[in-house]
């Protein structure tokens, strides 16, 4: 469903250049959640950005359901539902009109969009909030909203951008709940996240990122059976010790 | 699970959802109370305020101490005597009557000659005037506004004097001199007070032999523009900058620090139609406030009586009227697209606060040349962004203005506009502006250092921005150097070349090297067919029958007139030249580099974002519009005939996938025009001529149709020698 082809990003920063990411290469499957773990400033966020058509990789190749993003964003954006923790909601409008603009975006029939923010309220248990005012919503209740809306156009790919960042433990599980969900809905999911115990608790298969190179990928049975690490989180910091062993050296 | 997308999708045009986008950018502006206060209700609320305060100062400053004084001119000093004499007489009896009687009786009364001996020795004969002293006309003198009256005595046999009092009615102050002065010479000779005068005159042991009545006269001046007029480009301005810019930063700066950016960009969307969008709302609530303003403004006027002084005597006119809302209209989407393009670049609401301040500040000087008197607006002045619509404004209103620098200030604006709109498209939701880190305004004009096929909109757009006032201030600027220079019509002929070739070759040249583009993909650089040639060619040799028909079918016979008197003076003054140096100079060099521009340049970018009829056409539009200029005039009618021209070589490009049987055609259809031209005499010779009718014989049209079937089918069949990308 989704392909990335030694994707690399380079950024001006003056007379510098800055390599975000660099040669990454993966693929999700339908049905698949897969977590692009590392640190802050690893280059998750620009790979969800190249693979969403937002930014323009240096080189190297996405495609999103056999669709080139280079040559078909729109087709890509059709098939994606973006949800990231960065991601606002409109302070004047009620949580329906703000659904409702959305599904106009991508070109939804209004009686199906109707019926569609209905079911997913539902769903995210949010129907009491749809008519209010966003800005008089909390935190949690807005990324129930947010998560909503990332779904109304029935994607099948999604990518959640720290997803469970400022939530708390109940706004949290809202998340895990809705990663399951997409799972059973056969959805192709990328999740990105610093957050390892979380990432463990909700992905398939994942791959460590860090200064924009995937060190390592697989399940996580795959990951710790190459090593003697507990979980996750120490197999990461392992690995970022190496790192500096090696670049010491 | 299958990978398309929703299949309850409907298929809403791209218009529709551009609506969509602005209604809801307007809902969140206006839903917002911060937004109504201060753009809607403070204006209605501050100029009553003002108004109140200005009325308040104004009474104050009167009711001092401060004496008005009228210029009165006389053309000798006896006859300023004989008017003052009978003045006082009038202004004693007014005060006697306004005030007590004992006060003005104890002033001696005075005959005509001993004022004349008072003026002699320059002591002021009257209250509230200064007298001149001319042998000049006093007409002239009034219409010129150098005095505010002007005094005649007529010496009549029998009954004194008469007094004609020159006045100009369209001066303010002259007709309040001509009211003062009236009201007491009318006293005087009022036969009420005749006997209280006589009385008065008798005990001064004066003659009781009193002048004749007065009599006015006008004077029509050339029409005054009020003073205050000048202000209103300045004010709407200020109006609807002031309108635009909180929306426009909200927008775009405030929507990135809400994070709702994202949602934006994240949808299948152009970016250009979410700035569209964004203009719209931007654009209607800058006209919104202006138009507050305006009602503000012209109600606080009215109230406090200064209509007459700011829009002159006919007050608001409804031309007046309609001219400031055209201003307003042009100015708030100048401002909205400018505003949205550099907020786009700012991260933050306080960011975006920091970029415009400066452009405020730059945009008044702009507002106060509309003041600079004698400013004369030139067709420089005209591609200069803003300064030309402020200028275009003041001589609208002083209904002084020129038809082509207008035209050429609203192309040059709406260029501009969407130079803004399209250099903002390029940045607008970057990641570099979504996460505020890596973007410099150079990243802007850098680019990536990779090839790309053809131009991007917004290319086309700068192109375009930059292409228009070049052409404008090129041409002016040559044929300003060939009239100094006393050059020929021949060396005239050689620079137009020049510079066409500059404009429309060099300019797409450069901006294609500096965007990394593929020159055979940016200009249709190909290899054509030969059945595509061979069409092309049939059609140049054809086709100029049905422009010319549909040129004669625009022209009304007035203008046809004008313009046969316009080219049989150009025939008489090319005709020394010889037909090769026409040849190149008008078909081959115009013919060829229009073609790399309209047909290569613009059409490959529009091709690649537009439908291809959609693309043509467009291309087709501005092809007509450049033609439309012609040195200093503006000749809309070649707009119909170019634009078809412009549609058939967009057609004959698409079909060939080549820009080489458009240029063919181009060559051979304005070398045929330039050859009948050159031989017109001895064609009327050989008894082929039309020189005595408006439209072609009718045999000829019908032949051209043949080769122009025929060219047709022949492109209809050819297939491109090789595809283009677009």
């Amino acid at each position: 469903m989704i392909t990335a082809e030694n994707l690399t990003k380079r950024f001006n920063r003056g007379v510098d250049t800055f390599e975000a990411v660099s040669d990454l290469s993966f693929s999700v499957q339908p049905g698949e959640v897969f977590g692009l773990l590392g640190p802050n400033g690893a280059g998750k966020t620009t790979t969800l950005r190249m693979i969403l058509g937002l930014v323009e990789p240096t080189s190297g190749k996405v495609t999103v359901d056999g669709f080139d993003v280079a040559q078909k964003s729109e087709e890509v954006k059709r098939r994606i539902g973006y949800a990231s923790v960065s991601v606002g909601v409109y302070p004047w409008l009620s949580a329906r009109e703000m659904l409702m603009f959305v599904s106009d975006l991508y070109d939804l029939d209004r009686e199906y969009a109707h019926a569609r923010i209905d079911y997913l309220a539902e769903t995210l248990s949010f129907t009491s909030l749809l008519d209010r005012r966003c800005a008089t919503l909390s935190t949690g209740e807005k990324q129930r909203v947010n998560l909503a809306r990332a779904l109304v156009h029935e994607p099948p790919a999604m990518l959640l951008d720290e997803p469970t960042t400022g939530l708390d433990v109940l706004g949290s599980s809202v998340v895990f709940d809705y990663v399951d969900y997409l799972r059973q809905q056969n959805k192709a999911v990328i999740v990105c996240t610093h957050r390892l115990d979380e990432a463990e608790r909700i992905c398939d298969r994942f791959g460590l990122l860090h200064q924009g190179k995937l060190h390592r990928e697989g399940t996580v049975s795959e990951l710790l059976s190459t090593t003697e690490h507990a979980n996750l989180t120490d197999l990461f910091l392992g690995m970022l010790k190496e790192e500096s062993v090696n670049s010491d050296s | 699970m299958n990978g398309t997308p929703n299949k309850n999708r409907t298929n809403r045009s791209q218009l529709r959802r551009l609506m969509r986008l602005a209604t809801k950018e307007l809902v969140e502006i206006l839903r917002d109370r911060r937004t109504i206060i201060t753009l809607v209700m403070m204006p209605l609320l501050v100029y009553p305020l003002m108004g109140v305060v200005v009325q308040k100062l104004l009474l104050q400053t009167l009711s001092g101490n401060q004496e008005v004084v009228y210029n009165v001119g006389f053309n000798s000093k006896e006859q300023a005597g004989e008017f003052t004499q009978l003045f006082l007489l009038g202004n004693r009896a007014i005060e006697s009557m306004e005030s007590s009687a004992d006060q003005a009786a104890n002033e001696p009364p005075q005959t005509a000659a001993s004022i004349a001996n008072e003026l002699e020795s320059g002591d002021v004969a009257a209250p509230n005037m200064k007298y001149f002293f001319t042998e000049s006309s006093l007409k002239e003198l009034v219409g010129q506004h150098i005095i505010d009256i002007g005094v005649v005595v007529h010496p009549e046999k029998e009954a004194g004097s008469r007094f004609e009092i020159v006045h100009d009615p369209k001066s303010q102050f002259s007709y309040d001199a001509m009211q003062y002065v009236g009201r007491r010479l009318r006293t005087a000779s009022d036969e009420v007070f005749k006997e209280f005068n006589r009385r008065f005159l008798k005990a001064g042991n004066l003659p009781t032999n009193l002048p004749g009545s007065y009599v006015e006269s006008r004077v029509e001046s050339e029409p005054e523009q009020p003073a205050l007029l000048t202000f209103i480009p300045l004010m709407l301005v200020l109006m609807t900058i002031t309108g635009a810019v909180y929306p426009a930063i909200d927008l775009t700066a405030g929507e990135r620090e809400r994070g709702t950016m994202e949602i934006l960009v994240a949808a299948p969307i152009p970016r250009l139609n979410i700035l569209v969008g964004k203009f719209i709302a931007v654009f209607s609530v800058a006209i919104l406030t202006a138009l507050a303003n305006l009602l503000a403004m012209v109600v606080t006027i009215y109230t406090l009586g200064l209509d007459e002084l700011i829009f002159g005597s006919q007050s608001l006119s409804p031309l007046t009227f309609v001219v400031i809302f055209l201003l307003l209209l042009v100015l708030a989407a100048f401002f909205s697209a400018v505003l949205l393009g550099m907020t786009s670049f700012a991260r933050s609401f306080k960011e975006a606060q920091a970029y415009l301040i400066p452009l405020m500040l730059i945009a008044f000087a702009p507002g106060l040349l509309s003041l600079t008197p004698n400013l004369e607006t030139t067709s420089s002045l005209a591609v200069i962004p803003l300064v030309n619509i402020v200028l275009a404004g003041r001589d609208l209103l002083a209904g002084q203005a020129s038809p082509i620098l207008v035209a050429v200030t609203m192309v040059s604006t709406i260029m501009y506009g969407l130079l803004a709109l399209a250099f903002a498209s390029r940045v607008f939701g970057e990641d570099s502006i979504l996460t505020g880190g890596m973007t410099s305004w150079s990243d802007l004009f850098s680019g990536r250092k990779e090839y790309r096929d053809v131009p991007e909109f917004s290319t086309a757009m700068g192109f375009l921005a930059v292409l228009f006032p070049g052409f404008i201030v090129l041409s002016g600027l040559v044929t300003n150097f060939a009239l100094k220079s006393e050059a020929t019509v021949q060396q005239m002929l050689w620079f137009n070349a020049g510079v066409t070739a500059v404009l429309f070759v060099g300019l797409p040249m450069l901006f294609s090297y500096i965007g990394w583009l593929r020159k055979s993909s940016t200009f249709f650089w190909q290899r054509p067919t030969i059945l595509s040639v061979i069409g092309a060619g049939l059609l140049g040799c054809a086709v100029w029958t049905l422009a010319y028909e549909l040129e004669m079918f625009s022209l009304s016979s007035q203008r046809l007139t004008e313009f046969l008197g316009l080219f049989e003076s150009m025939k008489i003054s090319m005709k020394s030249i010889p037909l090769p140096v026409k040849l190149i100079c008008l078909a081959v060099v115009p013919a060829v580099c229009e073609e790399i521009t309209f047909r290569g340049f613009l059409l490959s970018a529009f091709v690649k974002r537009l439908p291809v009829t959609i693309a043509v056409l467009l291309t087709a539009f501005l092809f007509g519009l450049f033609h439309v200029f012609v040195r200093d005039v503006l000749v809309f009618e070649r707009m119909i005939p170019s634009s078809f021209m412009g549609i058939l070589l967009g057609y004959v490009c698409v079909r060939s996938g080549s820009i080489i049987p458009g240029m063919i055609l181009h060559v051979i259809h304005n070398g045929l025009l330039i050859t009948i031209s050159h031989h017109e005499e001895k064609l009327v010779d050989w008894g082929i001529g039309m020189s005595e009718q408006k439209h072609l014989p009718i045999e000829w049209v019908l032949i051209a149709i043949v080769p122009i079937v025929i060219g047709f089918l022949l492109l209809q069949f050819s297939k491109p020698a090789s595809k283009q990308s677009a």
